[in-house]
């Protein structure tokens, strides 16, 4: 691949960062037997994070709308804390 | 009409596609079936329309001496892996329909590095106001935008008569028709194979 190709670290910090946000939004929506934000992030997520190189992220995504679907409250909330733990140690290491 | 440099016969392949491209959209469109009689009569014109634009084409480039001294300049196109992703889509302009942020800056990202102008519609509605009046050589469409799906924008221009390739590009593995759209990129996607996709469907320039 073109070296133009490889996503900036910028980029990728401020995919991160906007997750975080998202977790916070679900974890508040899904307290109140919310899952369409839920369902439409997890989507999002599975199709976005592998283009930013975090796979891994991808991966959750694809358990988060799952989850969604489930109306797994407890799936959801537990995935999201695992998450965010995950996106702030790289954070850190992108810095 | 003359061929006789790189730029020429991408003009030439332009104006080849834009009737075939229309032909093909079209013949999708009445596979879908159930027009209204009215819609199914202008959508049959416009076929005939652009078919005898691509006749004239043809007829335009046979006679032409020029193409017959010249064969050489038409058979060397080469593979997306052979070319300079940094320039292979220079000049063309992209319309990516994206409602997340995140795809948009980095699809943006990857668009640009390979030389092409790429404008923006977040909704379905607003895809196709800007495709009618941006004309851009490729549509990248995502399904689940807000207002119109990205197959009801696609619909909706193809019976506007815009002929230039639609590519849905959506996380959906399974999608149900095409609806006038010219194929499917798969999310996710990294920045060459996006970059690659992109330039095989302007090559093409017709439905798969």
């Amino acid at each position: 691949m073109s070296s133009q190709f490889i996503v900036p670290a910028a980029a990728q910090k401020k995919y991160l960062q906007r997750r975080l946000i998202d977790l916070e939004k679900i974890n508040i929506e899904v307290s109140f037997g919310k899952f369409d934000l839920a369902k439409k992030i997890g989507h999002q997520i599975k199709g976005s994070a592998a283009t930013f190189d975090f796979p891994a992220l991808a991966e959750f995504g694809n358990r988060l709308e799952f989850a969604a679907e489930a109306e797994d409250m407890l799936v959801i909330l537990n995935e999201s804390r695992i998450m965010r733990d995950r996106i702030r140690k790289i954070l850190n290491d992108l810095m | 009409m003359r061929c006789q440099s790189h730029s020429d016969l991408i003009d030439l392949k332009h104006e080849i596609h834009t009737p075939v491209g229309a032909i093909l959209g079209f013949a999708e469109v009445l596979a879908q079936g159930e027009l209204p009689e009215e819609d199914r009569k202008e959508v049959l014109a416009a076929v005939r329309k652009n078919g005898r634009e691509l006749m004239r084409l043809l007829d335009e480039l046979f006679d032409s001496s020029n193409l017959n001294t010249t064969p050489s300049n038409i058979v060397s196109s080469k593979s997306a892996n052979q070319l300079d992703l940094q320039t292979l889509l220079q000049g063309i302009h992209v319309l990516l329909v994206e409602d997340s942020v995140d795809n948009q800056e980095i699809f943006e990202y990857f668009l640009k590095s390979a030389g092409a102008t790429v404008s923006f519609a977040d909704d379905g509605e607003l895809a196709v106001q800007q495709a009618l009046l941006l004309q851009p050589d490729i549509i990248l469409m995502d399904m689940q935008i807000p207002k119109l799906t990205g197959t009801e924008a696609a619909q909706k221009l193809r019976l506007s008569g815009f002929a230039a390739p639609i590519v849905i590009l959506s996380g959906y593995t399974r999608i149900e028709g095409l609806a006038g759209c010219n194929g499917h990129i798969a999310k996710p996607v990294t920045g060459a194979s996006l970059v690659q996709e992109v330039y095989t469907y302007l090559q093409r320039g017709n439905l798969s």
